[in-house]
């Protein structure tokens, strides 16, 4: 059931980072299908020239040159992309940026360091279309 | 009673006192002086119409004695006389009385026989006594006074005796009046306006020049003076010195003339009553014009005063409260116009002087402010700018160490996973050092807020809380049980930091009891819920039970554990009083502790936590 299984894409310019999330996600839940982008610049493109459309968007915030608003804005405006949740991945986690994110339309944020005894139940809530808010 | 008026009203009230008693001094002035004139003036006149009526009293006296002369002079009248014939007597008495008119002749022969009396009295004793001294050879004018019933009559008398021509044989005597009544005072005042004349005798008015008919008053209801009278019957003649007011206050002049008889006795008295009414008049209607006068010059005297107070008073005084108004609803650049350097002036001058302070304090306090806002955002954007750098690293630190630990990367010893475990928890304790750094300032810069919600179920919180700490107990035999009051009510507060509360207290629990049981009981105690945590571990000195709220404080025991930061209960503590709650606790040392945390139902929200 290969269209059953999940496809993450995850964009993030910290090396470890991304060494963190896509080991999790492959060789501690055992995903397969993991996607990563290393920068923002030229985002839409790099959209474009995907293969294969993602079921889950990890962004990273602080990025540069396109943060992780602008690049949500641009999947939103994105047609093909409606539909899929869109997840704050950060480390910026107080009240007030949390509050931004929901405002600017993400469906979800996961907290940096990312909680190994937490994250599967988060992610299979975000996998079921649900918001998750719970930062800690 | 004049507190609540205005200033105008005021001064106006105060100008028209003043005017009414410049009006009541004037009118005094006037009246005295129009009174000394007409005093002046009436004297005059009395003295004038004494002198008059004196003269005329005289004349008459002398005419009757010239027409006594004259008849009896007369030969057919001695004749006539002498023949003792009343008719001839009284052809030619008429005759002659056609032209004199006369109010009385009478003659008598040579003994005393009436021959003629044109008007017959009812007694005639003085006028007898008059005729037998004529008949005696005198001849003499004087007064007679014939009392009558109800009336007396006053005449002046000529009397003579009528002698034969060459051989002085006294044949008769003739007796003459003119009776002084109404119409012959009347020839006396000749017309006059406003002088009346009244003859007096015993006191009564037995004739006037008025047709009043009453014997006490003679005119204008002024009675004769008793002293007056009585002087003037000494031979006096009595000019009253002060005026005398008549009814309506006109005032009069009065004078008591002695009407001298024959015989030296003055039992006649005429009274003269000048009446000044010219003056009186003349004086009302300047008292009047005055008044009018006064009235005017009030009206527009308080016309230009209020003008003036409006102008120099009222409109700059209105100006400052309205400008004062102003600034207090914070325009604070606004001021008031300056038109004047009188005292209103100076107010105005000070007025804005004390706006200039209280604007540059405004903007002081605006700029310190500003400031302190400005700081305020730098300390949160500091704050944040820190969490994000910290949790970045220690992300790849805690899971990639966690993940090497797990061997995800390969085999590990077990010497190796017991270091890479070790190095995973004091990684995750840096983590939460970091938040409970993170919490507590911002708790103690005012900017930690709450995420209010209605309807918070206090006991699904608890079970979750005492969910997540089982992870805590795992390596140890302890056992956590709960004993939850049913239909808890629901509370109003942030879900997540009462949870914070309640896990920071059962995570010190777990911590120090080392093998035993936790109990977590909820329930209602009147307007409050309370969470009641205990404990069977090592306990807390009463000592320390203040204490161990403070920051970055623990006790001996809590520092040889090792972990923790000192900051957990302190958190605690604030979150429960931006809930208007409490957190406290219970303990003696060696026997376990009870901390307890009471949220109230009825929740007064501190929204930022001092």
């Amino acid at each position: 059931m290969q269209e059953l299984e999940p496809i993450f894409l995850y964009v993030e310019n910290d090396e470890l980072s991304r060494e963190v999330m896509k080991t999790l996600l492959t060789r501690g839940l055992g995903y397969q299908q993991v996607m990563i982008l290393e920068t923002s610049a030229d985002f839409e493109k790099q959209l474009a020239s995907l293969d294969i459309k993602p079921s889950v968007i990890f962004l990273d915030i602080h990025m540069e040159p396109l943060d992780g608003f602008d690049m949500l804005r641009l999947i939103q405006q994105n047609i093909e992309y409606e539909g899929i949740p869109i997840v704050a991945v950060t480390a910026s986690v107080m009240n007030e940026e949390v509050r931004k994110l929901r405002e600017q339309g993400f469906d979800g944020v996961i907290a940096k360091p990312l909680d190994y005894d937490t994250f599967p139940k988060a992610l299979e809530r975000i996998l079921n279309g649900e918001q998750v808010w719970k930062t800690k | 009673m004049l507190k609540n008026v205005s200033l105008a009203v005021k001064l106006n009230i105060l100008v028209l006192l003043v005017v009414a008693l410049l009006l009541v001094g004037v009118i005094f002035l006037l009246i005295q002086n129009t009174r000394n004139l007409t005093q002046e003036i009436g004297g005059e006149r009395i003295i004038a119409e004494v002198n008059i009526i004196q003269s005329r009293l005289t004349e008459v006296e002398s005419e009757i004695l010239v027409d006594t002369n004259f008849v009896v002079n007369s030969f057919n009248f001695i004749s006539a006389v002498g023949n003792r014939s009343p008719i001839q007597t009284e052809d030619i008495v008429n005759t002659v009385n056609d032209s004199l008119e006369l109010d009385d002749i009478k003659v008598v022969d040579g003994d005393g026989r009436t021959l003629v009396d044109t008007q017959e009295d009812e007694d005639t004793t003085n006028e007898d006594n008059i005729l037998s001294r004529a008949l005696r050879g005198q001849t003499l004018t004087t007064i007679l006074i014939e009392e009558g019933s109800g009336s007396t009559q006053i005449s002046l008398v000529a009397a003579s005796p009528i002698t034969s021509s060459g051989m002085g044989n006294i044949l008769g005597a003739v007796q003459m009046s003119r009776h002084i009544n109404t119409a012959f005072l009347q020839t006396l005042v000749f017309g006059q306006d406003g002088v009346y004349i009244g003859v007096i005798y015993q006191d009564d008015i037995v004739a006037r020049s008025t047709l009043i008919n009453n014997q006490s008053v003679l005119i204008n209801g002024i009675i004769p003076d008793k002293n007056s009278v009585s002087s003037a019957q000494n031979g006096e003649v009595v000019i009253t010195p002060h005026l005398i007011n008549g009814e309506g206050g006109v005032p009069h002049t009065v004078a008591y003339v002695p009407v001298l008889a024959e015989n030296g006795t003055t039992d006649v008295v005429i009274m003269i009553v000048v009446e000044l009414n010219e003056i009186f008049t003349f004086q009302n209607t300047t008292l009047l014009n005055t008044i009018l006068i006064f009235f005017m010059l009030s009206l527009f005297a308080l016309a230009i005063i209020y003008i003036n107070i409006y102008r120099t008073m009222i409109q700059p005084l209105e100006k400052l409260r309205t400008t004062s108004q102003t600034i207090t609803n914070g325009r604070y650049d606004e001021r008031v116009p300056i038109t004047t350097t009188d005292e209103v002036g100076q107010l105005a001058l000070s007025f804005n002087e004390m706006a200039i302070a209280i604007q540059q304090r405004e903007a002081s306090l605006q700029a310190a402010r500003e400031q302190a806002e400005r700081a305020d955002k730098v300390k949160s954007m500091f704050l944040a700018s820190i969490s994000h750098e910290l949790r970045t690293p220690l992300n790849a630190i805690i899971n990639l160490t966690k993940f090497v630990g797990l061997g995800m990367y390969g085999d590990v010893n077990d010497e190796q996973i017991d270091i890479l475990q070790r190095v995973e928890a004091r990684s995750k304790h840096l983590l939460n050092l970091i938040n409970d750094v993170l919490d507590i300032s911002k708790i103690e810069s005012g900017s930690l807020e709450l995420f209010v919600e209605d309807n918070v179920k206090i006991d699904e919180i608890t079970l979750s809380v005492i969910d997540t700490a089982q992870s805590l107990i795992v390596d140890k035999q302890i056992e956590i049980h709960h004993d939850i009051q049913e239909n808890l009510p629901l509370l109003t507060g942030d879900a997540h930091r009462i949870g914070q509360i309640i896990l920071n207290l059962l995570s010190n629990a777990c911590k120090f009891t080392d093998k035993g049981t936790i109990n977590v009981q909820v329930y209602q105690d009147g307007t409050e819920v309370i969470i009641a945590i205990t404990d069977s571990g090592c306990g807390i000195s009463a000592d320390n039970h203040e204490l161990i709220f403070k920051p970055f404080r623990q006790t001996h025991e809590g520092l040889r554990k090792g972990e923790g930061t000192g900051l957990g209960l302190p958190i605690s503590r604030r979150l429960a009083e931006a809930h208007s709650g409490r957190v406290w606790v219970e303990s003696i040392l060696g026997h376990g502790a009870t901390f307890y945390v009471a949220l109230p139902i009825e929740t007064q929200l501190v929204v930022t936590i001092e």
